[in-house]
């Protein structure tokens, strides 16, 4: 590895010290020598149905964590029935399993101080659990339970059915949590990726639609297991196998397009509050762009590091017009989400929109600066130890990384590839998402915002999160 | 940056070992063990109480430098200034964040004079609006000229550059917190900034600032339910007790903060002698304790005696308190009984208590009203509210099912306390909660800054980080009568506030 020093900031330290005669002396820190960060060793095994789990052994605490991810998520919810997967997941893990009713599945669990659960993201489902090692013989059927015999109780169905309902009204009463609605639903059109849950689709939801669309959905194929902490392997092995190594493999998922964006378009929605949340959108990039490394540097520079990036700097050190403002970048496996997130107070919403696009414009059109470059390659490379605070942590990185197919040096490689990045290709990059044309613009804040903001394009007002968007 | 309420923290961190009173003997040595946590403790020569835990082989290391000064601790008509000055604390110091100090030093005094003007003006009965502006106009002409010598956030772009995750701090009503993780092979950079940063903090950028926690007031509480509705129930439930104002402060406060109270501030109480610095990760103590000595032991204590901590008391509360709070939202209900702090032999009751009551499908509150009459569709509950350093509340939240009027809610809830006042919990239920309490134990341990978080809050607030474990001891003696008992003196409704969320009807 390249020798890290802490030249850079010596020399912004000497900067400072330059320019002026100073009574204090500045602090001068020794370079240190570079760390030695060793790529901890995943034990890959494969099941007799094809599902892969890996191992990481770490005997410094008494416990073991246990994930499945499956291939699948949110964009399975079928037309019309948005909220199934998530209804599906909470009545997985609380609607019973195997021969025990929902209390005595819960009973098993508590009793041991093991905690288990099941939950999707945008494309994928995850279960999962946690307990002492002594435990693990003992969890791990009823986590096989769940997986293939789960008993979706139809009162538990009916009481998780219900907060799913409530925590969809309640979406709207925080300018933050409507605006993502909103934005999600825009940003992603007409694509499964742009689908939410609404009270209409989540009341038309029946237990028998669960029951079958986790029959069609939940298998080893394209599934990886972790499993980390102090276990005996061979034995977890055997007993993985004889658990699941005859699960047989679930449907073969759809392949989907990028998605369309309902832009340009600036969705406001009134609400009374005294400080309104903004959030820009645009179409982000997919999982293995070649790009994807320039453009994770070029995002980290704009308003991925926090307090040193430009937006942070531009927005809220230099006009104390907001109290955070991020950009973030998510890939998918279709072209994923950029997004600059921030609020203000009312009366200073067209400052803030007006710096925000000129921040955006302006690394456009230039991109980073060369020593801006510099110092987000050193700050990413420096942060990789951070994956590896606990055998936890770490086994969480691996495994997305192997669940979304990365290659297997990915973790070996992965600082060498963020210092290869040159200031052409983080500019070219982010140039190309910067440019897109057809922006989503979502703002949530008092009524008398609407004219303004129709100097920033056409607005359309809205009253509800989830009526239709055209 | 930063607050937060910090309530799930301080009750993860009430958190500890021993006794092996529930624990079979032939298991007992080898829990222990599991249970141990090897403590490094060292004062420094200016009296700073260094903690340290050796991680081997983990590649990081994480910092939680904390003081026992917090919210509570602000001067009358100044609420929020000790969540102010935490701000403050990433702006640098004479050699970091500027381009000249010499320079830069008049320009922040003429500022200073400029806002203190204006406070003046606003003070008035009749402020002249033509005065104002012109001293609007004064401040906007000196902040155009500190940017020519301002190097805007250099504190947080070393760290950053360095590799710095979780930089960051909070304020809580009791402690401010200052964290950040590095490469385990940063110790000299730490130690070196952060000797510059309590040796010579410069509050640059103060009046710019002040918008910011403006922002984050109207974030967090003002367009927030729950920040709202909390905050009522503090200000309800709290008559005496410093508890009684918000951490981040009322807003007119805020606005009105002036830099030299933060620097008068931090000077009379940030002290080495009084704080705590936390090290968790992959580090040996023999190495590193010559480095934070060097430089940290080095940061002078102000020449002035420690701040008296000396609050009025809140008085017994002799009839339940309501408060209506009106907001677009659905409605939620918090409730608020008070109880003595930690570690009282009471107010740990109470919070095994919470245990029994909310945590798990298994616990009370959720099989009963959750899942068996559906009368909510969430319920929590949580003691040392909103602090810990003093006798606080321990608060039930809820929100009803749809349909549910909040009243049934309510009822059902009487019902249920009345229970465990009556018949008490059953030892497998303490079990179970003893059992849950050591598991998450270990599960924050496996975190770096969780730990060090721990330890220096422990030590900080509670005055001694054995309290970490020593939590479990006296979870593991704690019987299901104590818990009555403690239910019986504390959870009746003379003693409580209820808070009430709800849309104004038209």
């Amino acid at each position: 590895m390249k020798t890290l020093t802490l030249k850079v900031v010596m020399a912004v330290l000497l900067f400072g010290l330059g320019s002026s005669g100073l009574l204090a002396k500045p602090p001068v820190v020794a370079e240190t020598a570079p760390l030695d960060i060793q790529v901890p060793q995943f034990d890959t095994k494969t099941l007799s149905n094809g599902m892969k789990v890996i191992f990481l052994k770490s005997d410094e605490m008494p416990l073991v964590s246990v994930k499945l991810i499956v291939p699948g998520g949110y964009i399975l919810d079928p037309d019309n029935q948005e909220g199934l997967v998530a209804l599906m997941n909470s009545t997985l893990r609380n609607g019973g399993a195997g021969a025990l009713s929902p209390e005595a599945f819960d009973e098993a669990l508590e009793n041991k101080a093991a905690s288990m659960g099941a939950s999707a993201d945008v494309e994928s489902f995850s279960a999962e659990f946690k307990c002492l090692s002594k435990d693990v013989a003992d969890i791990l059927p009823l986590f096989a339970d769940m997986l293939r015999r789960p008993q979706f109780d139809t009162k538990r169905f009916e009481t998780n059915k219900a907060d799913s309902l409530d925590e969809i009204n309640r979406l709207e009463d925080t300018p933050d949590s409507l605006s993502r609605v909103i934005l999600n639903r825009a940003l992603f059109g007409q694509s499964p990726y742009g689908r939410w849950a609404n009270p209409k689709s989540v009341t038309s939801i029946q237990r028998n639609d669960v029951v079958s669309f986790y029959k069609e959905h939940l298998g080893p194929t394209g599934s990886v297991l972790e499993v980390t902490g102090k276990v005996d392997e061979e034995k977890l092995l055997a007993q993985l196998e004889s658990l699941l190594g005859d699960w047989p493999a679930q449907k073969k998922l759809p392949e989907y397009a990028d998605a369309k964006p309902m832009g340009p378009t600036i969705y406001f929605y009134p609400k009374n509050v005294s400080q309104v949340f903004i959030r820009y959108g645009l179409l982000g990039f997919k999982r293995h762009d070649p790009n994807d490394f320039s453009l994770s540097v070029a995002n980290y520079i704009l308003g991925g590091s926090g307090f040193t990036s430009r937006l942070m700097h531009q927005i809220r050190s230099d006009r104390g017009l907001a109290y955070f403002v991020d950009s973030v970048m998510i890939p998918y496996n279709v072209r994923g989400i950029f997004e600059v997130i921030g609020g203000t107070r009312p009366d200073s919403v067209k400052e803030y929109l007006s710096v925000m696009f000129q921040v955006l414009n302006e690394y456009a059109k230039t991109g980073p600066t060369e020593s801006e470059l510099k110092q987000a390659q050193k700050s990413i490379v420096e942060e990789f130890a951070y994956s590896f605070e606990s055998p936890f942590t770490a086994a969480a990185r691996n495994s997305s990384l192997v669940f979304n197919h990365y290659p297997d040096d990915y973790l070996q490689t992965y600082r060498d590839n963020i210092k290869a990045v040159t200031q052409q290709q983080a500019t070219d990059s982010m140039q190309t998402i910067l440019a897109q044309k057809d922006w989503v613009l979502v703002v949530a804040g008092p009524e008398s915002l609407e004219k303004e903001l129709e100097a920033f394009g056409t607005v359309h007002k809205m009253s509800s999160i989830f009526e239709p968007l055209n | 940056m930063i607050f937060t309420f910090k309530r799930t923290c301080l009750l993860a961190l009430a958190i500890t070992l021993a006794g092996v009173v529930h624990l079979r003997a032939e298991e007992s040595d080898k829990a222990n063990a599991d249970f141990n946590l090897p403590v490094v403790e060292k004062v420094l020569k200016n009296g700073l109480t260094v903690l340290i835990v050796e991680r081997p082989g983990v590649p990081v290391v994480s910092f939680s430098m904390m003081q026992p000064v917090g919210a509570q601790d602000a001067p009358k008509g100044k609420t929020g200034l000790p969540h102010m000055l935490e701000h403050m604390m990433f702006k640098g110091t004479e050699t970091i964040g500027t381009k000249s100090y010499a320079k830069e030093k008049p320009i922040l005094e003429q500022m200073d004079k400029v806002a203190q003007a204006i406070n003046d003006e606003n003070d008035k009965l009749e402020p002249s609006a033509e005065r104002l502006k012109d001293l609007s106009d004064q401040m906007k002409k000196l902040t155009e000229a500190h940017h020519q010598v301002v190097v805007k956030d250099e504190l947080s772009a070393i760290y950053t550059l360095n590799g710095g995750q979780s930089l960051n701090a909070w304020t809580s009503q009791d402690a401010t917190n200052y964290t950040v993780t590095l490469p385990a092979n940063k110790i000299n950079l730490y130690a070196t900034i952060e000797k510059d940063r309590l040796s010579h903090p410069v509050f640059r950028e103060f009046y710019s600032e002040r918008n910011v926690v403006a922002q984050e007031r109207r974030w967090r509480t003002e367009s927030n339910p729950e920040g709202k509705l909390s905050e009522a129930l503090e200000f309800t439930a709290f008559s005496a007790s410093p508890y009684k104002d918000p951490t981040i402060g009322w807003m007119s406060d805020i606005m009105k903060l002036m830099r030299p109270d933060a620097e008068n501030f931090y000077h009379q109480t940030y002290r080495p002698d009084q704080g705590v610095l936390a090290v968790v990760g992959g580090i040996k103590a023999a190495e590193i304790l010559p480095i934070l000595e060097k430089n940290l032991g080095e940061v002078p204590n102000p020449p002035v005696a420690p701040l008296k901590k000396n609050w009025s008391k809140e008085p017994p509360q002799e009839g339940q308190k309501t408060v209506h709070v009106y907001f677009d939202a659905d409605p939620i209900v918090m409730m608020g009984w008070h109880m003595p702090n930690f570690p009282h032999p009471e107010g740990l009751a109470l919070d095994v208590l919470t245990n029994i009551l909310t945590s798990g499908n298994t616990s009370r509150l959720i099989r009963h009203l959750l899942y068996e009459k559906k009368l909510v569709t969430s319920v929590s509950t949580e003691t040392g509210f909103p602090g810990d350093r003093s006798p606080n509340l321990f608060v039930l939240s809820f929100t009803p099912a749809a349909k549910q009027s909040v009243d049934t809610v309510v009822a059902a809830i009487d019902m249920e306390i009345a229970d465990i006042r009556k018949n008490g919990v059953t030892a497998e239920e303490l079990d179970r909660a003893r059992r849950e309490i050591e598991s998450s134990y270990l599960w924050g341990k496996t975190s770096t800054s969780e730990l060090a978080q721990d330890l220096a809050y422990n030590q900080a607030v509670h005055g001694d980080w054995r309290y970490v474990t020593r939590y479990l001891d006296m979870v593991r003696a704690l019987t299901p009568e104590d818990i009555q008992k403690a239910a019986n003196q504390y959870l009746i409704s003379d003693n409580r506030t209820i808070a009430y969320l709800e849309r104004k009807s038209k």
